[in-house]
């Protein structure tokens, strides 16, 4: 004890450069707020759901006022009929991985979203010339649609969510709602109107497409009534 | 069918505080969303009845559905998350949802209270009118019914 006491002394007693003693202490000083944020760090996650049961609940948080501010950025008038929809869901599975020095630390962070919508095809008749399509003599008439086409996908927000997040990821990547919106959203619009093709939206379209016009036509009196639709034959 | 498309931008700000103000002081769920969104109106043919349609000769009366907005979509290559903030406690990754479906809401009204609506019915006369005309019609009545209970 004397002899620690005694190199103690010693050391300190032996002249140092006093540069490098404020190094050592800013070190030092580094180390102890670095261990201290990781404490907390962890402490704020590791008691996050015990918090949650300790804090006052409130019944249901409160949404502030929403602020909104519209502008037109296009008009148009056009004649779309619309005479299918499918609704579908897509599921999407994004994995954030840093694109820095973090990604070597095995940081990373998982989400999975399931994205609702319906998908609308029909004819957009909007520079469609009527005297070019259409042929009428006495109770004879013939009608000649375009080919069916997806007008929209309408990606529906009250039933489409984010299910789960997961890994951890506190430096490097982006918040996952920014891929949400940016990447996952477009993609998924792409897949739905992809996978309502692929169920046969277009061919139904294009069946029911003749089907109404034939009705509204023969609603109308005339007795001799074909409408065909370009690209698909039906008998 | 659809008559007429809007395509419009909307910046929505939605702000989440909880109640507690322990929770509170990790400070609040907050988004501004800048999106873009088209919103169709037209008119539902689907509702067409056969009473509905009166020809007789070379007249021909239709009693419409008023018109209806369709669809209100957003486009999400045209949309982005201008500013976000989330509360370190109880944080919110739902709060982007309830931003679309705030931006759609402002949309679809903006869009009603602008006379989407009595533009759509326009549209529809003149083109189905046209339809008309050209399958020998030569006196054309186009109605919309119940528009007093419109919005």
């Amino acid at each position: 004890m004397s002899q620690k006491l005694a190199e103690g002394n010693r050391e300190s007693a032996s002249p140092r450069p006093a540069s490098r003693r404020g190094g050592k202490s800013v070190n030092c000083l580094l180390i102890v707020i670095a261990a201290t944020a990781l404490v907390c760090g962890l402490g704020i996650i590791a008691g996050r759901p015990l918090l949650e049961d300790v804090l006052p609940r409130s019944p249901t948080p409160t949404l502030a006022p929403v602020i909104h501010q519209v502008s037109m950025a296009d008009l148009q008038n056009v004649a779309k009929l619309v005479s299918t929809e499918y609704y579908l869901v897509d599921e999407v599975q994004y994995t954030q991985i840093p694109d820095n020095v973090a990604q070597y630390l095995g940081f990373r962070r998982e989400f999975l979203a399931l994205l609702y919508g319906t998908v609308a095809a029909g004819f957009d008749l909007t520079d469609w010339p009527l005297e070019d399509n259409l042929w009428q003599d006495g109770s004879q008439v013939m009608l000649k649609l375009p080919p069916p086409q997806v007008l929209y996908v309408d990606v529906d927000f009250e039933r489409s969510h984010i299910v789960d997040t997961g890994g951890w990821c506190p430096v490097g990547c982006p918040e996952p709602v920014t891929d949400y919106m940016e990447k996952a959203l477009p993609e998924a619009e792409g897949n739905l109107k992809e996978q309502a093709i692929k169920y046969g939206l277009l061919e139904q379209t294009a069946r029911s497409g003749r089907d109404y016009f034939s009705h509204f036509l023969t609603s109308q009196g005339f007795t001799d009534v074909r409408v065909v639709v370009d690209g698909y034959i039906y008998e | 069918m659809v008559t007429i498309q809007y395509k419009l931008q909307n910046v929505s700000v939605v702000e989440q505080k909880d109640a507690s103000w322990i929770v509170r002081l990790f400070g609040d769920n907050k988004i501004v969303l800048v999106a873009t969104g088209e919103v169709m109106a037209g008119v539902d043919m689907t509702s067409l009845a056969e009473e509905d349609i009166v020809a007789s000769g070379t007249t021909v009366k239709l009693i419409m559905p008023p018109a209806e907005i369709l669809s209100v979509h957003l486009l999400p290559g045209e949309s982005w998350v201008y500013d976000r903030k989330l509360n370190i406690l109880k944080p919110n990754w739902q709060l982007e949802l309830q931003a679309q479906q705030e931006a759609e809401r402002s949309l679809r009204e903006w869009s009603i209270d602008n006379g989407i609506l009595e533009q759509a019915e326009q549209v529809f006369t003149t083109r189905i009118e046209a339809l008309l005309r050209r399958l020998g019609f030569t006196d054309v009545t186009i109605l919309f019914r119940g528009l007093e209970n419109r919005r």
